[in-house]
């Protein structure tokens, strides 16, 4: 909260809030159609023309301000016990035009279907109108009850329903609005998926340097970060200005891993690696991220470097360095794993890597040999025993001639036993 | 406070008024009815330049006459593009509206704020996908395609994959297929290249080893789009030699990949003809035994479908594993819930003496109608 210098600024600032507050109510109308308000006189004498009986032309009417028809068509569904799904068609137009009525009509519906019935409507205003759907849950207290039911469809449970929605610039103000009460728990998951408008990555950092989500920012914060970043890093400059200092390390963070992607590429190709100085300063879930980048760009971030950093900041990106290299970087993969020897590396990240190099090894390149001569090298006795069993036991199953033959070089034991057991089995 | 002392509040409370009312979008002038009704002062309201047209469109509707307010939208269409698309941002559903979209979205003018403003702005889904497509294909040929590709991946918020672009890549996929991979190859990223080539080797399969290797190392997705390239193209070209050439192009062990080998062979046996069929099992069954077993596996196991029973028995005696032989025979049973449990005769033409057994097992094991 920014301390006011005066009372005098104090109100200025009100009155131009008030302006804004009054000219937004003047032109808002949530880019939906209004009914057309006849004077009291002309309804008494003048009745419309009666419609067609054609759902289009009654769902377009409801759309263009004339309700009736299908409201009356909603009557009789719910009469005859139609399921959520037909009558969700006919109320979306209706909640289009006119999301008040559904605080009155909702009392009409027999009190078990209703949360069902909301929630089955909300895709269907989503599809024709998506803007429609916060404004409905800007202003029906029901609506957004129905958004926090847990118990919702089986696939969509809260807010997961909304990722069926487009996301418009109206979402964040909705989702965000403290008097609807969304809990931060439920807009996590929400924007699990969600959150590409630029309003609503501004105002997920906004409302993460205010407190919400305390802990390790999720993984969202981030993208609304990089979102920002490209798109309006005007605004994300002055947002980090009012960002408290503990949470503003992890911006830096994200700043240094986008400088250093930009100082290591050229062209849409990776130029260059990134020194073990530029690693250090991007924190241990940058480090992770660009190695997996890097890895899917068939240009791994060199082990070599990784090893120099402290083991804290390596940790994740050591744990995951296999992945993506099988099968179109094996050559990569194959370096790395024979400078291992080399470098300066923990019992268990050696352990880490040589389990997940000899597990892709068997199961990218189908070779059982090579896979053992590695696991062989682990320097957990256990893990190395655990995997040799599994290994062998694949192996004898899945070529049980190849296996046989290679068993006579396993000392007598219970594991030769085994292979030879398997193999008699898989025998066609 | 002094009388003196309202007169700045008052001021700035009505310059923000102002201000804000005239920037608020046009479209939602339709709401000045409820500024009527209240008692706040009220700053001079724009109405929208087309607002009668709005007005009868949206009168024609009420009355039940959704032709005529087709017609009053067509002429709108032709006078006022712009204008159009900003009746449509609220007034979405009425049918067979598609044609009109795309032909007036190729008339906007071409890259300004405000017309990719207006276009995110539609409502209907299906029309802001037509009107960004057909914007940005009334542009091929007049503006360098790197430019329509640009502007469009980076503005349009469309919900289709790659909707907007489409058109422009089959065209280019037609047309000036190297040029065009070397711009997604540029631009990195996953998801277009793999669509990109599907397109291509429709009018140029002999294209598919160079497309493939023109993705370059050191490339943002590289190794993601490589898998979903090759995919694309077991699908796309089932013979038994593309097959292979896939594979090869997999790694040097691409026969053996646990990831890629069976699904590589199941896209391309599942789409091949029975002649390429014939010759993909030729080729199977030239494979060391472990590659045959996993491509085998990738023929039988992937898909809902179960195998005729002939084509079951020939595939399943190239296994040389009865291990994966009985996995085989327990999902093809499965496949078939329909397959009575007294049926037995087709039992005898399975390959072996073991796998005869093990069927019977099976089907001993299955829950029938009574005993379930």
């Amino acid at each position: 909260m920014v301390r006011l210098p005066s009372p005098n600024i104090f109100i200025l600032l009100a009155s131009a809030c008030a302006g804004v507050a009054v000219g937004v109510a003047l032109t808002s109308s949530g880019g939906k159609i209004t009914s057309e308000q006849e004077p009291a006189g002309k309804t008494a004498t003048i009745t419309p023309a009666p419609l067609p009986d054609d759902p289009e032309t009654i769902r377009l009417a409801a759309l263009a301000g004339r309700p009736s028809e299908a409201r009356a068509k909603i009557k009789a569904l719910l009469e005859t016990g139609s399921p959520d799904s037909e009558i969700a068609t006919w109320l979306a137009p209706l909640l289009i035009a006119d999301p008040d009525w559904l605080e009155t009509f909702i009392l009409t519906v027999p009190e078990e279907r209703r949360i069902a019935l909301v929630r089955a409507t909300v895709p269907e205003m989503g599809k024709l109108h998506p803007d429609s759907v916060w404004e409905l849950l800007k202003r029906s207290p029901f609506a957004v009850m129905a958004a926090k039911e847990a118990d919702g469809t089986p696939d969509f449970k809260g807010l997961e329903l909304f990722w069926r929605i487009p996301e418009t610039d109206k979402t964040a103000g909705v989702l965000f609005d403290p008097a609807l009460g969304f809990s931060d728990a439920e807009l996590a998951r929400y924007l699990r998926i969600k959150g590409r408008e630029l309003t609503t990555a501004r105002r997920v950092l906004e409302e993460w340097a205010a407190g919400r989500w305390a802990g390790e920012p999720p993984e969202f914060i981030r993208d609304a970060w990089y979102r920002l970043n490209k798109r309006d890093p005007a605004t994300l400059a002055e947002l980090e200005k009012n960002t408290p200092e503990s949470l503003r390390t992890y911006f830096e963070n994200y700043r240094a891993r986008t400088s250093l992607s930009m100082k290591t590429n050229a062209d849409g190709l990776i130029v260059s690696d990134p020194s073990v100085e530029d690693l250090r300063r991007i924190g241990p879930t940058e480090v992770k991220n660009m190695a997996e980048g890097r890895a899917m760009a068939a240009r791994p971030l060199p082990l070599s470097t990784l090893a120099q950093l402290p083991p804290e900041i390596r940790g994740p990106a050591i744990e995951n360095y296999f992945d993506w290299l099988y099968p179109f970087s094996e050559k990569a993969a194959a370096e790395a794993i024979s400078s291992l020897d080399q470098l300066n590396l923990t019992p268990a990240e050696r352990q880490s890597l040589l389990k997940s190099a000899a597990s892709l090894t068997l199961q990218e390149q189908g070779d059982y040999r090579s896979a053992l001569d590695l696991a062989g090298q682990m320097p957990d006795a256990t893990a190395r025993a655990k995997f040799e069993k599994e290994a062998w036991e694949d192996w004898a199953r899945q070529d049980p001639a190849d296996a046989l033959s290679h068993a006579a070089t396993l000392p007598e034991g219970e594991l030769k036993r085994r292979v030879e057991e398997i193999v008699k089995e898989s025998t066609p | 406070m002094k009388p003196g002392a309202f007169i700045l509040p008052l001021a700035v409370f009505a310059l923000s008024l102002g201000v804000t009312m005239a920037i608020r979008k046009p479209g939602q002038q339709a709401s000045q009815e409820s500024a009527r009704e209240s008692p706040l002062p009220t700053a001079p309201t724009k109405k929208h330049r087309e607002q009668s047209a709005f007005d009868q469109i949206k009168a024609a509707l009420r009355q039940g006459d959704p032709a005529r307010a087709k017609a009053i939208l067509k002429q709108l269409a032709e006078r006022d593009p712009v204008a159009f698309f900003d009746l449509l941002e609220s007034l979405p559903g009425i049918p067979d509206m598609d044609g009109l979209v795309a032909e007036t979205a190729a008339r906007l003018p071409w890259n300004q704020p405000e017309i990719t403003e207006l276009l995110n702005r539609i409502g209907l889904h299906s029309w802001r996908d037509i009107a960004w497509e057909s914007y940005g294909s009334a542009q091929i040929g007049v503006r360098p395609d790197e430019e329509i590709m640009d502007l469009i991946s980076s503005e349009a918020n469309t919900s289709l994959h790659l909707a907007g672009v489409r058109t422009l890549m089959l065209d280019a996929a037609e047309k000036r297929p190297e040029a065009f991979m070397a711009l997604l190859n540029r631009q990195g990223g996953t998801g277009a290249r793999e669509e990109f080539f599907e397109m291509v080797v429709k009018h140029h399969p002999e294209m598919a080893d160079a497309l493939f290797d023109s993705i370059p190392d050191a490339n943002p997705g590289a190794n993601y789009d490589r898998a979903y390239v090759l995919q694309a193209r077991a699908r796309c070209l089932p013979t038994a030699e593309s097959l292979m050439a896939t594979l090869a192009a997999t790694g040097t062990r691409g026969a053996y990949s646990g990831s890629f080998s069976g699904l590589f062979t199941h896209q391309a046996y599942d789409h091949a003809t029975p002649a390429e069929k014939e010759k993909i099992i030729e080729a199977i069954a030239a494979q060391p035994a472990l590659a045959r077993n996993t491509m085998l596996s990738g023929a039988l196991l992937y898909g809902d479908k179960p195998v005729p029973l002939a084509e079951f028995s020939r595939l399943t005696s190239l296994y040389t594993s009865f291990n994966l032989q009985s996995i085989a025979l327990k999902q093809w049973i499965e496949k078939q819930p329909g397959l009575a449990t007294s049926d037995r005769n087709w039992i005898g033409q399975l390959p072996t003496e073991k796998m005869r057994a093990r069927a019977h097992e099976l089907l001993e094991a299955k829950p029938t109608p009574e005993n379930r």
